[in-house]
């Protein structure tokens, strides 16, 4: 599937979404919806929750479409919007709550998690597993540092923590990551050539 | 294995990932069914909350009545807090003087109808401190104490008195004004 960032999307159709033109609407929301909620589902994990988030970040990328100014490709525009709001929710009080009721605070989703990739080999099972077993923010913080190429100090600013918080929840993400899938690596670096 | 080489076969993996053919969400036709209603639950929105306000406005009218007409049948005329004041004024004896203003508080209903938060702790307060002083003095009789230790506990208790019925008649006021 490709990355929301690299999806190309004429001018001429967002011009014309612009102007409330609903096909253009359409045909860029069949383009990006597929990354986008993807994108949020790793980052949230609960699909109802990433429906949600998925429908706020995509009404807003409509309304806002105005202010978009071209200086990136629209997918990397729409990427930030969703980050953001899936990154709020994280924050929130009332998702550290659910947290709090259902698990006990601090406790990996991996238990109500469902793999995002739907036709996935037995390899990306493994890695949805490991990343499954990671707690909501060391998830996202791997994720967004290791797939979507966020740096510590954008991280940490969307995070509205400091640089070293990123940078401990990321090695935290790791070794975790680490553990997980070890036995694999450990077959992969013995395996007889 | 050296664990920046670890991290890099990760990183790899969790790209291969990322690149695998994702859930679906929902098309266009339930993105716009969705859109649409959450714009005509912002459009409803000022008018459920003007409504809300007004029934709330309708009910805290109605207990104001309710609570002015139940005052006007149930307190008597003499036991008003006016009177109170008279009392005060011709009458030195400090013990009739509380035991009118007793009187005219537990003339009261038991909670006003609006509650404020604060002065229904300071009623609370003041209430246990006169409970514990009636204690102290009923301990006090039974010892048979001598009345100059009773006499401080009496005007100790005649100021708490005071006091409650200061709270109690603002609070009144304060749930009687529009």
């Amino acid at each position: 599937m490709s990355r929301l960032a690299d999806i190309p999307i004429s001018e001429e159709l967002i011009a014309r979404a612009r102007c409330g033109d609903e096909a253009a609407q359409a045909a860029i929301y069949r383009a990006l919806a597929p990354a986008v909620f993807a994108l949020i589902r790793r980052l949230v994990g609960n699909r109802a929750v990433a429906e949600d988030l998925f429908q706020d970040t995509l009404m807003a990328m409509f309304q806002r479409l105005g202010d978009f100014r071209g200086e990136a490709p629209l997918g990397a525009w729409l990427r930030q919007i969703a980050v953001t709001r899936c990154l709020m929710y994280l924050r929130s009080p009332w998702h550290r709550a659910r947290l709090h009721w259902d698990f006990g605070d601090e406790t990996p989703l991996h238990a109500t998690m469902m793999p995002v990739a739907s036709a996935a080999s037995a390899d990306a099972l493994d890695v949805e597993r490991a990343l499954a077993s990671l707690t909501p923010v060391g998830r996202a913080v791997v994720w967004l540092f290791e797939v979507e190429g966020y740096s510590h100090e954008e991280i940490a600013r969307l995070f509205g923590r400091s640089v070293s918080f990123s940078k401990s929840q990321l090695a935290r993400g790791l070794a975790r990551l680490r553990l997980d899938l070890a036995p694999q690596e450990d077959q992969e670096a013995c395996t007889p050539i | 294995m050296h664990s920046d080489l670890v991290e890099k076969i990760i990183a790899r993996r969790l790209g291969t990932l990322a690149d695998q053919p994702a859930e679906e969400p929902y098309g266009w036709a339930e993105f716009r069914r969705r859109r649409d209603g959450a714009a005509s639950t912002r459009r409803m929105a000022p008018t459920r909350l003007a409504l809300m306000a007004t029934a709330a406005v309708a009910a805290v009218l109605v207990a104001g009545v309710a609570w002015v007409h139940w005052h006007r049948q149930h307190i008597p005329a003499a036991s008003s807090v006016s009177t109170v004041a008279r009392l005060d004024a011709s009458d030195g004896d400090e013990q009739a003087r509380t035991r009118a203003i007793e009187g005219w508080l537990a003339a009261l209903p038991p909670d006003p109808v609006v509650v404020r938060v604060g002065a229904h702790a300071a009623v609370t307060s003041l209430e246990e401190q006169i409970a514990a002083l009636d204690d102290l003095m009923t301990v006090e009789q039974a010892a048979g104490a001598k009345s100059g230790r009773l006499g401080p506990l009496e005007r100790q208790r005649a100021q708490l008195v005071s006091s409650l019925a200061q709270v109690r008649y603002a609070e009144m006021l304060a749930s009687t004004s529009p």
